[in-house]
């Protein structure tokens, strides 16, 4: 059976509707509790210390909104702090165990109760819940460049010490420090990974894929692209080929997913070509006769053309049923 | 206002905390079910009429068979042009939602019954009309015959036995009249309900098939069996279309061990020096001996059998460890 959770994915937690409001009733509180890990960080000089749910709930009696209108007036304005806690702590622990679900914070075991021999359970950020509250701070136009830093330190030492990337970790190492070097790093990563907060389900499909990007700026689209050829190019060849390889996977799934003609030719076509690490097979369409042609191309020069001309026809290429030229537009996958 | 919901199939089957579906839910299925509506109607005149619908039609059905809308309502409300006229909206966006799930299409347009103008009419798709089966299914206790006939049905007119399919249609379409032939096609329904309602959570209706194609049956029996019969069917085929379908039951394999992978460099590596082989795949094991992964490349329809054995016999998933000479001392992940 499939339980409404109160938040279930990433998207809940930002997603609002036409007028503004958040979809989700508790979508803020969820921010607001993400935030204590400032507090933790302030604190404690590590986001990733463990805190008590009492604490937070504490903070978050000043700091979330709603919470602190509830107690304004007379005569609720004298419940004492312990009773108001008490009273939302259901509420929180529940969206704690909603967004360990997410893997923006795990549980760091039991410790000793305050007051009592018991133990309780306690909680810590992952450095995914750190990225999520960096990002909602950069929302902040004064903390936009500080934020970045930040994000940059984290992400940085995250792909270093990873295990589960290898040539796509070495990939975003080198680029993320030519964002840097150019002054783009906030443009080019932080204002992306802000875009996908609204869309995202899990965590991976945040940071998924943040070597394959779109950009509809000319002057931005350009200079991703020369970044892009300029780390590509660094990369030992060896690492070069995985990387292509791996993209080649991601990007061949996704058009197996969004092809229209899914007939044998397209599949004959994606085996034949299954050794080759940087070809691609594409379903174009042509403009003139609203066929859908097989093609294949080099992963880099796709890259480059879906960037700097996306809705150009492809130039020098036949349509092979009504044998127009220059009339064939490829997808962004 | 609210904002758009991002379509995923799951929405239709979402639940309440009390383990209800939820307004949405219940809406979006009685929807959906309408085709089942239309194909019995259709069945019953022999009227192979067109079956596609405006708005307005579907929005009237569903106020009058949508138990939530009933009881709001009542079973025949008199002022139904003024109940859909308030809340045709609520209608239209559910109707854009199963759109975008590839459900329901538009087909055209037609003269509007009253007035000069035309509107838009559209018709479920055979992946719309095969979900309507299976919710129809989960109302009744033990799936009746002529629903299972339905789905198979449509199962074949999703996946045709064409010169031009593809390999996975053609490959669907053999397994699910073999099991339709040995009389157990009632399983698959099973799963395609157990599926639905479950807590998986299914983004698009290819996601669906996967899953049902995994065979997970709560009965081992059921699961050695037809983990079996698909390979057979998979055996049967001809050389390039089984080429083809290795090479995708592989990309799936790998893509699922990429999920796991403790050590990615090494699995990176090996899926790239295997990459052309369609026959085989690269696995992370664990030896219990050395106490490290190791990357290997094992055969496909070999790896199959040996988690199939692996369910018949209770024993872990494992192998010899090469390196340390340890008889069953590499632990294999189960990608099946």
């Amino acid at each position: 059976m499939l339980f409404t959770k109160s938040i279930s994915s990433i998207d809940q937690i930002f997603r609002k509707d036409k007028i503004g409001n958040y979809v989700k009733r508790n979508a803020k509180l969820s921010q607001d509790i993400l935030s204590y890990a400032l507090v933790i960080q302030q604190e404690k000089s590590n986001y990733n210390k463990p805190f008590y749910v009492w604490d937070l709930a504490q903070w978050l009696m000043d700091k979330h909104l709603e919470f602190r209108e509830r107690y304004q007036y007379n005569p609720v304005s004298n419940t004492p702090s312990k009773s108001r806690v008490q009273y939302v702590m259901d509420r929180i622990r529940g969206l704690l165990y909603d967004l360990s679900s997410l893997q923006l914070l795990e549980s760091a075991g039991a410790a000793h109760q305050r007051r009592g021999t018991g133990f309780v359970e306690i909680y810590k950020y992952t450095s995914a819940g750190y990225l999520i509250v960096l990002l909602i701070e950069s929302m902040d136009p004064a903390k936009k460049e500080s934020v970045a830093n930040e994000i940059y330190d984290l992400l940085n030492s995250d792909y270093r010490a990873s295990s589960s990337s290898y040539s796509y970790g070495i990939f975003l190492i080198a680029v993320f420090k030519k964002y840097k070097e150019k002054g783009v790093f906030s443009e080019f990563l932080v204002d992306v990974l802000r875009n996908r907060l609204d869309s995202a389900t899990t965590i991976g499909d945040l940071v998924a894929r943040l070597d394959v990007l779109y950009f509809d700026e000319t002057e931005k689209a350009k200079m991703f692209i020369d970044i892009w050829f300029q780390t590509l190019n660094e990369l030992e060849p060896n690492v070069k080929e995985l990387l292509l390889h791996d993209i080649k996977l991601t990007l061949q799934t996704t058009m197996s997913k969004r092809i229209v003609v899914h007939d044998k030719a397209y599949e004959d076509l994606v085996f034949e070509l299954r050794g080759r690490y940087d070809r691609l097979v594409l379903e174009g369409k042509c403009q003139n006769c609203q066929s859908y042609i097989l093609m294949a191309d080099d992963i880099a020069h796709y890259l480059r053309r879906s960037n700097l001309a996306p809705n150009v026809p492809l130039s020098g290429v036949r349509c092979i049923r009504c044998d127009k030229d220059n009339s064939i537009i490829i997808p962004r996958l | 206002m609210r904002a758009k919901e991002l379509p995923r199939i799951d929405s239709i089957f979402r639940k309440n905390k009390d383990g209800n579906y939820t307004a949405s839910a219940f809406l979006l299925q009685h929807m959906l079910k309408r085709s089942v509506f239309l194909n019995k109607v259709q069945n019953e005149s022999n009227d192979n009429d067109d079956s596609s619908f405006s708005l307005w039609e579907i929005a009237r059905w569903v106020i009058s068979n949508d138990p939530n809308l009933v009881q709001k309502y009542g079973p025949k409300p008199p002022n139904v042009e003024e109940i859909i006229e308030n809340t045709q909206m609520r209608f239209k966006r559910k109707l854009v939602h199963l759109m975008d799930l590839g459900l329901i299409q538009k087909s055209g347009t037609r003269l509007q019954e009253k007035g000069m103008g035309t509107v838009d009419v559209y018709k479920y798709t055979e992946y719309g009309q095969l979900l309507a089966f299976i919710i129809e299914g989960l109302d009744h206790n033990g799936q009746p015959r002529s629903i299972n006939n339905e789905i198979f049905d449509l199962l074949c007119l999703i996946f045709p036995l064409k010169e031009d399919s593809p390999a996975s249609s053609i490959l669907y379409s053999k397994f699910f009249r073999k099991c339709k032939d040995r009389g157990v096609f009632e399983n698959i329904t099973v799963l395609f309900r157990e599926a639905v309602s479950s807590d998986i959570p299914f983004i698009s209706i290819i996601d669906l098939f996967q899953y049902v194609l995994r065979f997970k049956f709560n009965d081992k029996e059921r699961m050695i069996y037809f983990n079996n019969l698909f390979d057979e069917t998979i055996n049967e085929l001809d050389s390039k279309t089984k080429e083809l379908i290795l090479c995708s039951l592989k990309l799936e394999i790998e893509d699922r061990m990429k999920e796991q992978a403790g050590y990615f460099e090494g699995f990176e590596k090996m899926r790239f020096t295997l990459r052309a082989d369609f026959r085989k795949i690269a696995l992370e094991s664990f030896c219990i001996g050395c106490q490290q992964f190791f990357h290997i490349p094992f055969d496909l329809l070999e790896y199959r059998k040996k988690v199939r054995n692996s369910y018949n016999e209770f024993l872990e998933l494992t192998t010899k460890c090469r390196r340390c000479g340890l008889d069953n001392g590499l632990i294999l992940p189960n990608l099946i």
